[in-house]
């Protein structure tokens, strides 16, 4: 056996699942050839040590998130996916025409939540994003409309807000345009939606609990608006 | 152990999370084990073990306890493992075809021994330093301990492809860790 041959059988020689005669024969090389001899060892050892590698614990956040993520899943049940989504942002598009026809009853933000962080998969978000829209551009049109019962200062403060989350919507959907599938962009851009809705529903709370002239009921829609 | 494993899913299945931090503390360091190696990355392996656990949750209805829950577990791991790293080299339809654009293993010319003793450590960031190929297949075989049929059962790919990939990547990690490899 010469170096090639040694070489070629090198790998199940150090696996031990060369055959008897294969092997005496690489033994019997390796006894004559340093180069050889010293190439076996290092991939023995590298060999042996890959083989003990110890488990790495993975860090406590993962399991935080990780329970976040299944309780919101949780608390959408029993709905099955594909349905749930479109179910939670009809609710939402549903509220928009309420508010918009009645200015009654209790405030908008007591409806379902979408639990956007449970939210994974692309197919379903162009869905969601464009309901949210929907749902926002009706919200704008109602506070655009209506805003002239805010005072300046009120009004100052809800547009600098809006601004930045429009800031971060514009910032995630430009990160999908150039990554799809990046999870982080996905999870941004509806977490800044969502924040958006809220927003406009608490407004749209307020203004109308400022129209029927309940100081008490506006001081709570804004004391949880800044919570 | 299979009937203990399906009375787990099934209380999972139920929405006991109790039961569910229970299959998640059993199998989770096992698993980000295995996710960071083959990924290379502990971010990128915190991002897999999350899925994969969320992937679990949803699916531990379609569970039958032919396998134990823990074999199901690293099959979803692996897999999903496997995924990501193809939609990064969408180019290629193989994980391990990328090998081939890497280039030759390098040869076994004469060059320094490793230390006698590899430090768990050096032998942690050398793997990551791995091309993707090279190091799936390495992780697979090496440390985790399938033979070279499994390993070429779980990529997709011949068994001899399985060889050779493991064959550049032990020589690639010589180098690394006797100070002369990329």
């Amino acid at each position: 056996m010469n170096c090639g041959d040694c070489e070629n059988a090198l790998d199940d020689y150090v696996d031990g699942t060369l055959d008897e005669r294969a092997r005496s024969a690489c033994d019997t090389h390796l006894t004559t050839c340093d180069r050889c001899r010293t190439l076996v060892a290092d991939l023995g050892a590298l060999r042996q040590a890959a083989s003990s590698l110890e488990p790495l614990a993975p860090p406590a956040d993962v399991w935080r998130k990780l329970s976040a993520l299944v309780k919101a899943e949780r608390d959408l049940r029993p709905f099955a996916w594909g349905f749930t989504w479109q179910t939670l942002a009809a609710s939402v598009v549903t509220l928009v025409l309420v508010a918009s026809l009645s200015w009654v009853g209790a405030r908008l933000a007591t409806v379902n939540e979408p639990r956007v962080q449970a939210l994974s998969f692309g197919a379903e978000l162009d869905q969601l994003d464009e309901h949210f829209s929907t749902t926002i551009a009706g919200l704008e049109s109602i506070r655009q409309t209506e805003g002239v019962s805010l005072d300046t200062e009120t009004a100052e403060v809800l547009q600098a807000n809006i601004t930045v989350i429009d800031g971060a919507i514009t910032e995630s959907r430009a990160a999908l345009a150039t990554e799809p599938d990046n999870q982080v962009a996905q999870e941004s851009l509806f977490e800044a939606l969502r924040s958006k809705v809220e927003l406009l529903q608490d407004v749209i709370a307020l203004i109308n609990e400022m129209r029927k002239g309940n100081p008490e009921g506006a001081a709570r829609i804004v004391s949880g608006s800044n919570q | 152990m299979k009937a203990v494993d399906l009375e787990l899913a099934r209380r999972c299945q139920d929405g006991d999370a109790a039961a569910f931090e229970e299959v998640y503390r059993a199998h989770a360091g096992r698993l980000y084990s295995l996710l960071v190696r083959m990924a290379g990355s502990t971010s990128d392996a915190e991002d897999l073990l999350q899925d994969v656990f969320l992937h679990a949750h949803r699916k531990l209805g379609s569970f039958r306890g032919e396998s134990s829950l823990g074999t199901w577990l690293y099959r979803l791991a692996v897999n999903h493992c496997l995924d990501v790293l193809r939609g990064r080299h969408a180019k290629m339809t193989r994980v391990t075809d990328s090998l081939d654009a890497e280039g030759a293993a390098e040869p076994a010319t004469v060059v320094p021994a490793v230390p006698t003793a590899i430090s768990r450590l050096d032998l942690e960031r050398a793997i990551a330093r791995l091309p993707p190929g090279r190091r799936v297949a390495f992780v697979l075989h090496d440390v985790e301990g399938f033979e070279h049929q499994e390993v070429a059962k779980l990529l997709g790919v011949s068994e001899g492809t399985s060889k050779s990939q493991v064959h550049k990547a032990r020589l690639t990690l010589r180098a690394i860790l006797n100070g002369t490899g990329p």
